[in-house]
C-alpha cells in the first residue's frame, strides 16, 4: 500500500508542472502496480514407476550373472580331470531257488558236515611251529684257563 | 534229616575221591624245561662275573670264585639239555601221528641224551681244578651236535606226526564223501553226477600231492646232521615243506566241503 501511495507521489508534480490546474484526478482504487510475473511451475519429469524400476534391476543383476558365468568358463584354464573308469556293474542275478537234497537231511551226511567242518577249523589253527619246537642253544666254551 | 545229612556226606565223600585231571604232562615237562633254563640264565651270568673277576687279577680267590661257578653252571647245562629231551619224549607220548617204530627210535635217541646229560652231571662232583672243569665241559661239547641232531629230528618227527595225523582224518571224511556220492548215484542228474565224480578225483590227486610232500620230509629228517648251522639250514628248509604239506590239506579241505554243497542240494 505504501508504495502504491510514494508512486501517486512521484508522479504528481510531472502532471502539475505539464497541465494546468484541472480538477483533481480520480484516484484509482486499483493498484497500478502490476505483480510480479508468475514464475512457471518447474517442469514436471516423467516418473518411472517403482515396480517397472524393480524389474529393470532384476533383469540387470541376471544379465551380470549370466555373463558373469560365460566369462568364468572361457577364461578358465580347462584342467584335465582323471580319466574315469567305468566301475565294474555288479550284475545282480536272482538266487536261483536251490531246493535241499533228500541225503542232506540223513545222520550219515550230518555226520560228514560235522566232520568236514571239524577238520576244516581244527587244522586251520593248528600251528606247526609252535615255541616249544625250538631247541635250546647253549653256550659251550668255559673260557677257564689256569 | 537224617537221610539228608547221609546224602550230603556220601556225595562230598565222592566228590573229593574223583581224581583231579592233570592237563597235558608235556605242558608240565615244558614248563620243567623253563624253570631250568632261567636258572641256567641266571648261573651263566654269575660264572661270567665270576671269570672275568679271575681274567682280571688271577687271584686265588677268583679262581676259586671262578671254578665255585663252573661246578654250579655245569649241572644247570646239563638240565636244560636233560628236561628239553623229557619235554619231546612227552610231545611224543601225546602225538598220534608218529609212526609207532619212528616213535621208538626217538624216544631211544632222546634217552641216551638224558643218560649222557646225567653221566656229565655226575662226572661235576670230581672236578677239583680248573683242568678238571674243562674237561667235564669238553664232553659236552663233543656231544653237542649230536644232542642237537636228536632235538631236531625228533621235532621234525613230531611235525611229520600232526600232518600224518591230519592226513588220516582227511583220508576219513574223503571215505565218507566217497559213500554219500556211491548212495546219490542213479539219484542225480548225469551233470551232477559227473561234478560229484570230478571232486573226488581232485581229493584223490590232492593227497597224492601231499604224500609226496610228506615222504620228501621222511626222508630229509636223517639228512639232519653236520654241526648246528647246517643243521639249522636242513631245518629250516624242511619246515618250507611241512607248510606246503600242510597247505596242501588245507586245499583239500576245500574240496571236501564243495562236495558237501554239491550233495546238500538237488
Amino acid at each position: 500500500m505504501n508504495d502504491v501511495a510514494r508512486s501517486v507521489s512521484q508522479l504528481a508534480p510531472d502532471q502539475e508542472a505539464t497541465q494546468p490546474m484541472r480538477q483533481a484526478p480520480l484516484i484509482q482504487s486499483a493498484p497500478i502496480v502490476e505483480p510480479p510475473p508468475m514464475q512457471p511451475p518447474p517442469a514436471k519429469q516423467p516418473r518411472i514407476p517403482r515396480k517397472t524400476l524393480m524389474i529393470i534391476i532384476g533383469i540387470f543383476v541376471v544379465m551380470c550373472v549370466v555373463v558373469g558365468i560365460l566369462y568364468t568358463r572361457l577364461t578358465s584354464t580347462q584342467s584335465e580331470g582323471s580319466t574315469p573308469t567305468p566301475t565294474s556293474t555288479i550284475v545282480v542275478t536272482p538266487t536261483p531257488l536251490q531246493r535241499l537234497s533228500a541225503i542232506s537231511s540223513t545222520s550219515a551226511f550230518r555226520a560228514y558236515h560235522e566232520a568236514v567242518a571239524s577238520f576244516s577249523a581244527t587244522l586251520t589253527s593248528f600251528d606247526m611251529q609252535d615255541g616249544g619246537l625250538t631247541p635250546p642253544q647253549l653256550e659251550l666254551e668255559l673260557g677257564l684257563s689256569p | 534229616m537224617k537221610i539228608r545229612r547221609i546224602a550230603v556226606a556220601i556225595i562230598s565223600a565222592f566228590l573229593l575221591a574223583t581224581p583231579q585231571f592233570v592237563y597235558g604232562t608235556s605242558l608240565q615237562a615244558y614248563e620243567d624245561y623253563q624253570y631250568q633254563f632261567s636258572q641256567y640264565r641266571q648261573k651263566l651270568t654269575d660264572y661270567h662275573v665270576a671269570l672275568t673277576q679271575y681274567q682280571q687279577f688271577h687271584s686265588l680267590a677268583s679262581q676259586q670264585d671262578a671254578l665255585d661257578k663252573a661246578r654250579l653252571l655245569l649241572p644247570q647245562r646239563n638240565a636244560v639239555a636233560k628236561t628239553y629231551a623229557l619235554f619231546l619224549n612227552e610231545r611224543l607220548n601225546e602225538d598220534a601221528g608218529v609212526e609207532p617204530s619212528d616213535a621208538g627210535n626217538y624216544r631211544t635217541l632222546l634217552a641216551n641224551q638224558v643218560t649222557f646229560a646225567e653221566q656229565n652231571t655226575a662226572k661235576v662232583s670230581e672236578i677239583t681244578s680248573i683242568n678238571d672243569a674243562t674237561n667235564v665241559s669238553n664232553l659236552f661239547v663233543k656231544n653237542y651236535n649230536t644232542l642237537q641232531q636228536t632235538y631236531r629230528q625228533t621235532i621234525v618227527g613230531l611235525q611229520l606226526g600232526y600232518l600224518n595225523y591230519f592226513a588220516k582224518k582227511f583220508d576219513e571224511t574223503a571215505g565218507q564223501a566217497q559213500t554219500l556220492i556211491t548212495q546219490v548215484r542213479g539219484t542225480v542228474t548225469p551233470e551232477k553226477q559227473a561234478v560229484l565224480d570230478r571232486w573226488l578225483l581232485a581229493l584223490t590227486n590232492q593227497h597224492s600231492i601231499f604224500a609226496q610232500k610228506a615222504k620228501t620230509i621222511q626222508s630229509a629228517i636223517a639228512g639232519i646232521n653236520g654241526d648246528v648251522q647246517e643243521q639249522d639250514r636242513q631245518f629250516a628248509k624242511i619246515q618250507t615243506t611241512i607248510a606246503d604239506a600242510k597247505q596242501d590239506l588245507l586245499v583239500g579241505g576245500s574240496y571236501l566241503k564243495e562236495i558237501e554243497t554239491a550233495l546238500q542240494y538237488e
